[in-house]
C-alpha cells in the first residue's frame, strides 16, 4: 500500500447516471479516497448490477463487472486469491444486489475477506423501473409498491453486527462523512462495510415528493431505525487469504505378492446393511485379490442414508483386464441382512448361487424364504442348508427397447445360508468374503490376512480379524 | 514397470486436475461428486464454500487471478452453477466445471447413476452459446480427459465441462497409474508485448482468445465483464463493433485441442455401436462377446459431446446399416445430439436403435442382443430426421 497519490483513478467517461442521483457523490468521493492511498494498478473494483454497477466504466483501475448480486462474492474470489497483499479490492452494489446477494455478504463478513464493501442504497431497483426492493423503508412507494412498502427493511449494519466487522451509514450528500467512511473502509485491513443512503430521483423521489430533501431523506430512515452512524470493529480476526498449497497424493500401489487359480471372470454380489463394512470389506477383499495378480472391478449402490438401508458392492474379479463392471447375471451373491436380502430381491438380474446369512431365515415369512430341501446338506458344510429364495423381481424403468418384453424370469435362485455374523455381526460383510474365498480358493487367504493387518482403525482390524479367524477355524472342523 | 492400484474415479479425477496444475478447488458438497472435492482438499487445493453460486464466483475471481481453478457438482448443483458458467464464458474466465451425472429430475436419487445431463449441458448458455464438454469413457481418461479439460479451458479461456457419471466417480477399479497418458500441462496464453498494445479483449491467438494478464498485473489494466463489450471490455450495447467479440465465444471451429472420438473398426462391419461415458465399458465387453462369436460389429467412443466432431463420427458413419446407441437416460439424448448435427444425413442407415435404459447401468448383454436384435421387439426404427 502507497501513502502517496498516484495517477487519478478517473477515467475520461461520462456519468451515466440521472441529474440529481447519488450514486455520482458517491463515485467522485471514492475516487478521491483510493488515489490518495493507492496506485490504480493495486485496486480491483467490482461492480454489480443496476445503476451502480455502470460505475467501473467511470473509473481508471482494474475492473471486473459481474452478475447481479454475485458481485460481493466475486470480489471475495478475487480478493482471497489475489498474488499481492498490498491490493485492495472494492465492491460496489446496490440495495437490490445487497438483497440477492445477501448471503454472499454474510459470507465476507463471516470470512473476513480483505475488502471494501459500498452498498448505495437508494429505496429501489433504478435500472429496471423503480420497483420495490427488500432495502425499501415501510410506506416508500415504489412501482411496485403503489401503497407503500410493506414489511420491514433489512437493516445491513444490524446483520453485520455479530461479525464484529466495521460498518457504517452515511449519507451520501453529506461529503464530509462520506469521503471519511470511504476512506476508512478501504484503508481497513479486512472487510469493511459502508452503507450509503440516497433516493433514486427518477423514481424513489417522484414518487415520495415528501422526502426530497437531505433533511427529509436523513428523517425518513431514522423514523425507521436506520440513522446514519458508525461502528468500529469489534473483533480482531486475522484476514481470510486462500494459499493453495498443491501436494498431490498417490494411492498405494499393490504389488503382486501371491498367486490366484481363476480363469475366467466371477461376478460377486456382495449385499448389506449401510455403516456394516460393506464397502471397506469389498476393498480390502479387491486389494488382496489385486494382489494376487487380479483384476478388480466394484460398482457401489446405496441409498443417500450413511449408516441406514442397504449397501451393496459388486465386485468382479479376472484374470484379464475388465471392461463392464455391470452383468446381468451374478456368479455368487453374499447377503448379510434383511436390508441386504431386500436388495437382492428387487435387484434385476440373474443369481446363480446365494448365499444368505443363516439369520435371515428366523423372522422371514415363507414369502421371503421357504425350505424346499432341509435335507439337502449332504455335499456342504455342516452349517449350511438348502433353501430357495422367491423370484427376483425385475425392476428399473427402462426396456431393452420401447414396446420389447422383459426377458423371460430367471429361474428361482438356490439360497444357502451360512454363519455369517458368528464372530461378530459387524464383521458380516467382510465373514462372507472370507467364506466364499474358503469356498472357491481363488487366491491365498494369507493375502487377505496381510490385507487386514493394513487396516489403520484397530477396532476395524480387530473386526476384520475375528472374521478371518471364524472361518479359519470353520475350515480345521468341517 | 506397472503400478497397479486400486482406485476410484474421484482420485483419477483429481489426480488429472493436479498433474494440469489446478491449483484452486471451490468446492460445495453434493451426491456423487464429494469424492472429488475431498481429495482436492487432502491435496491442498480444495476451498470450501456455502453454495454452488457462491463457488462459481469464487473460481471466476480465482481464474482472473491466474490460477487454474476446478469445481465438481451433480445435477442439482450444477443447475445453480449454471450462471456462473455462463459469466466465465464471456468473461473469458476459464475453469473446468465436473458435472458427476445423478438421476433426476431435481434431487432425483442421489447415489443413482445416469446419463440424463447430456442435454442439458449442451444448452445451459443463454444466447446459444456453449461451452466443450469432456466425457471420459474409462477410469484412465478421468484423470487424461480431466487434465486435457483444464488444458482446453486455458488455451481457449472458456469454462469447460467434465461430464462423467456416479459410477465412474465412485467405482473402483485396478487401474496401472504406469499407463496413464496424462497431456503435458498447457498454461494459458499470456501478453507478453508492450504493455501500452494490451487490451483485455484483443490481440487475438491463433485460437481467437486474447491473451491473458492477471488481475492486478501492474503494468496494464484490466477491464472484465460479462455483459456485451468492445475489445478494451467497455460495456457495449450489441452492434456491429462489439460484433466479432461475440460471436468469437461460439466454439464450434475450435475442435483440434478437443479429444478426439476413438474408432475400434472391424472392416467387415455394417453394425456400428457409438457410445460415451461409463455405458462404454458395457459397449467394449459386448463388441468382445460379438467378436468371439464372429459377429463383425465396430465402436466408436465418442469422448467431446459438444462440439461435436462431426466429420469424424460421420466418417465413421459411412457405411453402417445398424446403428446401436446405448444410454442411461430416458429420452436418447445423445442420438438427438447426432441426428441434430445431421452427422447421418443421407448415410444408407437402415436401422436406428436407441437403448436407453433409466436407473439402472445398461449390461453388455443388452448391448449384445441389440447389436443381434434376435429379439422380438428390440429393434427400434427411428429414422426421423435422418433422411434427407
Amino acid at each position: 500500500m502507497t501513502t502517496t497519490p498516484a495517477r487519478s483513478f478517473t477515467s475520461s467517461a461520462r456519468d451515466p447516471w440521472c441529474p440529481g442521483c447519488g450514486h455520482t457523490l458517491v463515485i467522485r468521493a471514492l475516487q478521491r479516497v483510493l488515489s490518495a492511498r493507492f496506485d490504480t494498478h493495486d485496486v480491483v473494483l467490482v461492480t454489480d448490477i443496476g445503476c451502480i454497477g455502470m460505475a467501473d466504466g467511470l473509473f481508471h483501475c482494474h475492473t471486473v463487472h459481474g452478475l447481479h448480486g454475485r458481485s460481493p462474492a466475486l470480489a471475495a474470489g478475487i480478493a482471497m486469491t489475489l498474488p499481492r497483499p498490498d491490493m485492495k479490492v472494492v465492491v460496489l452494489l446496490g440495495d437490490g444486489g445487497a438483497a440477492i446477494g445477501l448471503q454472499h455478504i454474510l459470507e465476507c463478513a463471516r470470512l473476513n475477506v480483505d475488502l471494501c464493501m459500498v452498498v448505495c442504497n437508494n429505496q429501489n431497483y433504478g435500472m429496471t423501473g423503480g420497483q420495490q426492493s427488500a432495502y425499501t423503508l415501510p410506506g416508500v412507494r415504489t412501482t411496485t409498491s403503489p401503497g407503500g412498502a410493506v414489511g420491514t427493511a433489512y437493516d445491513l449494519c444490524k446483520l453485520l453486527e455479530s461479525f464484529g466487522v466495521p460498518r457504517a451509514r452515511v449519507l451520501a450528500n453529506q461529503r464530509d462523512s462520506l469521503t471519511e467512511q470511504l476512506d476508512a473502509a478501504v484503508a481497513h485491513e479486512g472487510f469493511a462495510f459502508v452503507e450509503v443512503l440516497e433516493w433514486c430521483p427518477s423514481y424513489a423521489g417522484k414518487l415520495n415528493p415528501e422526502t426530497i430533501t437531505p433533511a427529509e431523506l436523513e428523517r425518513v430512515f431514522t423514523a425507521q431505525g436506520q440513522s446514519p452512524g458508525v461502528w468500529p470493529a469489534t473483533s480482531t480476526r486475522p484476514v481470510f487469504h486462500f494459499e493453495p498449497k498443491p501436494r498431490p497424493r498417490l494411492p498405494q500401489s499393490i504389488p503382486t505378492t501371491g498367486a490366484h487359480t481363476l480363469e475366467g471372470e466371477v461376478h460377486l454380489l456382495l449385499a448389506g446393511s449401510a455403516g456394516k463394512g460393506v464397502q471397506s470389506a469389498a476393498e480390502i477383499f479387491a486389494r488382496a485379490a489385486i494382489a494376487a495378480g487380479l483384476h478388480v472391478a466394484l460398482r457401489s449402490e446405496y441409498p443417500v442414508t450413511v449408516g441406514r438401508g442397504f449397501s451393496a458392492s459388486h465386485l468382479v474379479l479376472a484374470d484379464h483386464p475388465i471392461e463392464s463392471p455391470v452383468s446381468s447375471s451374478w456368479d455368487l451373491a453374499l447377503v448379510c441382512s434383511s436390508e441386504g436380502l431386500a436388495y437382492v430381491r428387487e435387484h434385476r438380474g440373474d443369481i446363480r448361487r446365494l448365499v444368505a446369512d443363516r439369520g435371515l431365515a428366523h423372522g422371514h415369512s415363507e414369502q421371503d424364504l421357504y425350505p424346499v430341501d432341509p435335507t439337502g446338506v449332504g455335499a456342504l458344510p455342516h452349517r449350511i442348508s438348502r433353501m430357495w429364495l422367491a423370484t427376483p423381481t425385475q425392476h428399473g424403468w427402462g426396456s431393452v427397447a420401447p414396446g420389447a418384453p422383459e426377458p423371460d424370469p430367471p429361474p428361482p435362485t438356490l439360497v444357502e445360508l451360512a454363519d455369517f455374523d458368528r464372530a461378530d455381526p459387524k464383521g458380516a460383510a467382510f465373514a462372507a468374503l472370507v467364506w466364499s474365498l474358503r469356498q472357491h480358493g481363488w487366491f491365498d487367504r494369507e493375502l487377505l490376512a496381510t490385507e487386514v493387518q493394513r487396516v489403520a482403525n484397530p477396532k476395524q482390524r480387530e473386526s476384520l480379524q475375528r472374521a478371518l479367524d471364524a472361518w479359519a477355524l470353520d475350515t480345521e472342523t468341517a | 514397470m506397472p503400478d497397479i492400484a486400486l482406485v476410484d474415479g474421484s482420485w483419477l479425477v483429481a489426480h488429472g486436475a493436479l498433474h494440469a496444475g489446478v491449483d484452486v478447488f471451490v468446492g460445495y458438497p453434493i451426491t456423487p461428486a464429494s469424492g472429488i472435492f475431498t481429495e482436492m482438499i487432502k491435496a491442498g487445493v480444495g476451498l470450501p464454500t456455502t453454495d454452488e453460486i457462491t463457488a462459481l464466483q469464487y473460481l471466476i475471481g480465482a481464474s482472473l487471478n491466474g490460477h487454474k481453478a476446478m469445481t465438481a457438482t451433480s445435477g442439482p448443483g450444477f443447475l445453480l452453477m449454471a450462471e456462473g458458467v455462463g459469466a466465465a464464458l464471456a468473461m473469458e474466465a476459464p475453469l473446468v466445471v465436473a458435472l458427476v451425472q445423478r438421476l433426476g429430475p431435481a434431487t432425483g436419487s442421489a447415489t443413482v447413476s445416469a446419463q440424463g445431463d447430456v442435454g442439458l449441458v449442451g444448452n445451459i448458455i443463454s444466447g446459444g452459446f456453449r461451452c466443450p464438454v469432456l466425457c471420459p469413457s474409462s477410469f484412465e481418461e478421468c484423470a487424461e480427459l480431466t487434465a486435457q479439460a483444464v488444458n482446453v479451458a486455458e488455451i481457449l479461456r472458456v469454462p469447460v465441462i467434465l461430464l462423467t457419471e456416479k459410477d465412474m466417480v465412485i467405482g473402483k477399479r485396478t487401474v496401472d497409474l504406469a499407463t496413464l497418458r496424462l497431456p503435458p500441462p498447457v498454461d494459458r496464453h499470456t501478453w507478453e508485448g508492450p504493455p501500452e498494445e494490451f487490451k483485455t479483449y484483443d490481440n487475438w491467438d491463433e485460437y481467437d482468445v486474447p491473451p491473458f494478464r492477471p488481475l492486478g498485473d501492474p503494468q496494464v489494466q484490466l477491464r472484465i465483464t460479462a455483459s456485451t463489450h468492445d475489445a478494451l471490455g467497455n460495456i457495449s450495447t450489441y452492434s456491429e463493433r462489439v460484433r466479432a467479440s461475440a460471436e468469437r465465444l461460439f466454439i464450434t471451429r475450435r475442435l483440434d485441442v478437443l479429444p478426439l472420438p476413438v474408432l475400434d473398426a472391424d472392416p467387415d462391419a455394417d453394425v456400428l455401436v457409438i457410445s460415451y461415458g461409463f455405458t462404454t465399458y458395457a459397449a467394449r465387453q459386448a463388441i468382445r462377446t460379438l467378436r468371439a462369436q464372429g459377429v463383425p460389429v465396430s465402436l466408436l467412443v465418442v469422448r467431446t459431446l459438444y462440439p461435436l466432431h462431426v466429420a469424424e463420427v460421420r466418417s465413421a458413419c459411412a457405411g453402417v446399416r445398424k446403428l446401436v446407441i446405448p444410454e442411461e437416460n430416458a429420452t436418447g439424448q445423445f442420438r438427438k445430439v447426432l441426428l441434430g448435427e445431421g452427422v447421418l444425413r443421407n448415410l444408407p442407415l437402415e436401422v436406428l436403435i436407441s437403448l436407453n435404459v433409466m436407473g439402472r447401468p445398461i449390461s453388455p448383454e443388452e448391448i449384445v442382443r441389440a447389436v443381434l436384435g434376435n429379439e422380438p421387439g428390440d429393434e427400434v426404427t427411428d429414422l426421423e430426421g435422418v433422411s434427407p
